[in-house]
């Protein structure tokens, strides 16, 4: 009994494994020979702000961004200071009602009352100090978390959120997160006058730059054809010299084989 | 009978293997960052004087300041001073100077001229050099009477403008515009930059919201006139240029006003109430037959169509506030582009087709706002400046005109579509409102 179920086992296990083993192989064949279009994930959550904007748009590179953390300890300083400093004398005089019809139990009263209201005070001081030191201390940890979440305000008018995109690799996150960073310095320099602007040209130039973020060479991948554009790309990275320094696990990458920068595209 | 089975346990295995080898040898690509659309910066051109005959020389002149104060309204020009020009030759045409003398100064353009005597006034041979190349992007011969220096300066600046920015030039269009000089609603015309204001009817009574013709000859308006039966309505006429003589295209019960003239000029869109419930219709002025393009219980009115005659955005309270939305121009497809704000009003689709703007009511007060053809990216032009109104587009989509009471009475303004560089047009018409900016002459 026991060697005929070993046998249909076996038999069972090689046709499942031939089955198993055919289509993985189908599969790895199809995607080396027809690569599929990647599929795109987008965000969980997606929240849009519905608001008219309150902000002119000639005046929105003008809108500060977000308090830097040394501001926000100065601020705790002043505040504690501020405790210390209590003026035992009250703020309020004693109401006139009660002076009126107990004018010797309102002294007594008045003299506990401002202590009570002196404690009180300290009290309220101290719990604004320990929310805000709690509040910082919520901040230091989730900036810790996200090194690159951007402070800026947000301004009413129409806004889409980026949701929590999720991604995996902390070393492919710095990477992106540098490629950001040098793609908004450069484009900060980037700019044609309008009969170069609307020709539609493209270019491509490859560059290295060094742990300083100075450009060690430049190439041209692709010219546009037009010198007077191609003159424009080298003069906006000339100007946006010195680039953002790079992370330390970009530093050999971008000496050696550097980017490529696409104009405009 | 094992061994049978654990061989075939390794196939799988090695397929595994293979498949995870396979990814690790995928080429490494160097990365590659696109740096996105170029921000815009202002052309450096130059303008030296023409060369010609002393007699000519004040006509000379005259010319070349209206061309300049015309490309520096652009706000996309810099022109370079004159005490920095290097070039002292006389000559124009290409080989008679040397272009090195402007590329040392980092002039991108020059526009060389000269001036001659001519059948009834002056010969103005004009070149536009791409420094850059050295060659000549615009080569034109003008003609034109002494008396009138100031149009062909608007040309000539006309052809700079359409040969650097591949837009047309604004500087022989018209703002057309209801002002109440006369304390009766009449219909004006001004040229761009405010001046030669012309009161076109005398109706003795109120008109609304003129437009014009695609081909500037005539304005359609609304006029609040008695019926036949001794009641008020709203009817629709158009006035034409080259007759000077006033037709009525429709006086259908209720309401005949809001009119935007399809890019085709055959079609009139506006708002006609004779059905009980005001819907935006589609009017042929020949025929005099109407396209009912809306279908709701609620008000549809401020029809606009879209630069290529497909599309048309209009205001419709039929969510419950008034909000912009769009349709397609068979009235099918009718989207939703607003959903901020409380009362959005008057849109105006540009003709370069990628903005549309309205008068969004915020904080008690009307202010004008732009946002795409789909509705996203709403930004504000006006703020802390009275009631801003009824926006339109100039022709080549840089400007807008508004009507705006910031200094008391109801004025118009021109403002660049940023919102920078607001000027007053109108002075002294009284309260002016619903202005329009005609297309250039064609022709010319």
């Amino acid at each position: 009994m026991d060697a005929i179920r070993e046998d249909q086992l076996g038999r069972a296990l090689t046709w499942s494994l031939i089955g198993h083993g055919a289509i993985a192989f189908v599969i790895l064949v199809k995607s080396l020979v027809f690569p599929g279009n990647p599929v795109f994930i987008a965000p969980a959550l997606r929240v849009d702000l519905v608001g008219l904007p309150d902000i002119l748009k000639k005046d929105l590179a003008k809108v500060p961004k977000a308090l830097p953390k040394e501001d926000l300890k100065e601020k705790l300083a002043e505040a504690a200071k501020e405790a210390k400093k209590i003026n035992p004398v009250p703020e309020d005089a004693a109401k006139p009602d009660e002076m009126v019809l107990n004018p010797k139990k309102t002294e007594k009263k008045t003299a506990e009352d401002d202590k009570k209201k002196e404690k009180e005070k300290e009290k309220k001081i101290d719990s604004a100090l320990a929310k805000i030191r709690a509040l910082e201390r919520l901040k230091d940890k989730s900036d810790e978390a996200r090194p690159e979440e951007d402070d800026a305000i947000v301004i009413k008018g129409n806004q889409v959120s980026k949701g929590t995109a999720l991604s995996g690799d902390a070393k492919e996150k710095a990477e992106a997160g540098y490629y950001d960073v040098i793609r908004d310095h450069v484009a900060e320099y980037w700019a044609l006058p309008e009969w170069l602007r609307r020709q539609k040209l493209t270019a491509q130039i490859q560059i290295r730059i060094d742990p300083a973020g100075r450009i060690l060479s430049s190439k041209f991948v692709k010219t546009s054809g037009n010198p007077q554009f191609d003159e424009a790309i080298l003069g906006t990275l000339k100007d946006a010299e010195p680039l953002p320094r790079p992370p330390k696990e970009l530093t050999s990458s971008l000496a050696d084989d550097g980017i490529v920068f696409g104009f405009p595209l | 009978m094992k061994k049978k089975l654990s061989a075939w346990f390794v196939l799988p295995v090695l397929l595994f293997a293979f498949t995870a080898l396979a990814e690790d040898e995928a080429p490494k690509e160097q990365p590659y960052v696109a740096v996105g659309q170029a921000k815009s910066r202002k052309t450096v051109i130059a303008l030296p004087g023409f060369v010609g005959p002393a007699g000519l020389k004040s006509a000379g002149d005259k010319t070349l300041e209206t061309v300049r104060s015309d490309l520096l309204y652009m706000d996309s020009f810099q022109i370079l001073d004159a005490k920095a020009y290097l070039d002292t030759s006389t000559g124009v045409a290409p080989g008679t100077f040397q272009m090195s003398n402007w590329s040392s100064i980092q002039a991108e353009f020059v526009f060389k001229a000269d001036v001659k005597p001519g059948e009834g006034g002056l010969v103005l041979e004009g070149y536009l050099y791409n420094v850059g190349t050295g060659q000549p992007v615009l080569t034109k011969r003008y003609i034109s009477s002494l008396g009138d220096v100031k149009t062909l300066g608007h040309t000539i600046a006309n052809d700079i403008v359409k040969t650097v920015t591949g837009l047309p030039g604004i500087f022989l269009t018209k703002i057309a515009m209801i002002c109440n000089k006369s304390r009766n609603k009449e219909v004006y015309a001004m040229d761009f930059d405010g001046s030669n204001t012309r009161e076109l009817t005398h109706h003795r009574s109120v008109t609304l919201t003129p437009a014009w013709s695609p081909d500037g000859t005539r304005i359609a308006y609304s006029l609040i006139a008695k019926n036949k039966k001794n009641v008020k309505n709203t009817n629709l006429y158009e006035f034409d240029f080259r007759t000077s003589k006033i037709k009525m295209l429709s006086d259908r019960t209720g309401i005949n006003s809001g009119a935007h003239y399809h890019p085709d000029g055959k079609k009139i869109a506006l708002t006609m109430s004779f059905l009980g419930n005001p819907e935006i219709m589609v009017f042929d002025p020949d025929t005099k037959s109407v396209t009912r393009l809306t279908n709701s219980p609620g008000v549809d009115v401020d029809p606009n169509w879209s630069p290529d005659g497909k599309h048309l955005s209009f205001v419709s309270n039929r969510a419950g506030a008034p909000m912009v939305y769009r349709m397609n121009a068979d009235g099918s497809d009718v989207r939703r582009l607003t959903f901020a704000g409380s009362y959005n009003a008057t849109p105006s689709w540009s003709p370069q087709n990628n903005k549309i703007a309205f008068a969004g009511w915020i904080d008690g007060r009307f202010d004008i706002f732009i946002m795409n053809p789909d509705g996203t990216n709403i930004e504000r032009l006006t703020k802390n400046q009275g009631n801003n109104e009824d926006p339109s587009f100039s022709p080549d989509g840089n400007f807008l005109v508004f009507s705006s009471n910031r200094a008391g009475q109801k004025n118009i303004y021109v403002m660049n579509i940023d919102g920078t560089f607001v000027k007053r047009l109108t002075y002294g018409l009284g309260d002016c409102v619903s202005p329009r900016w005609s297309n250039p002459p064609t022709g010319k």
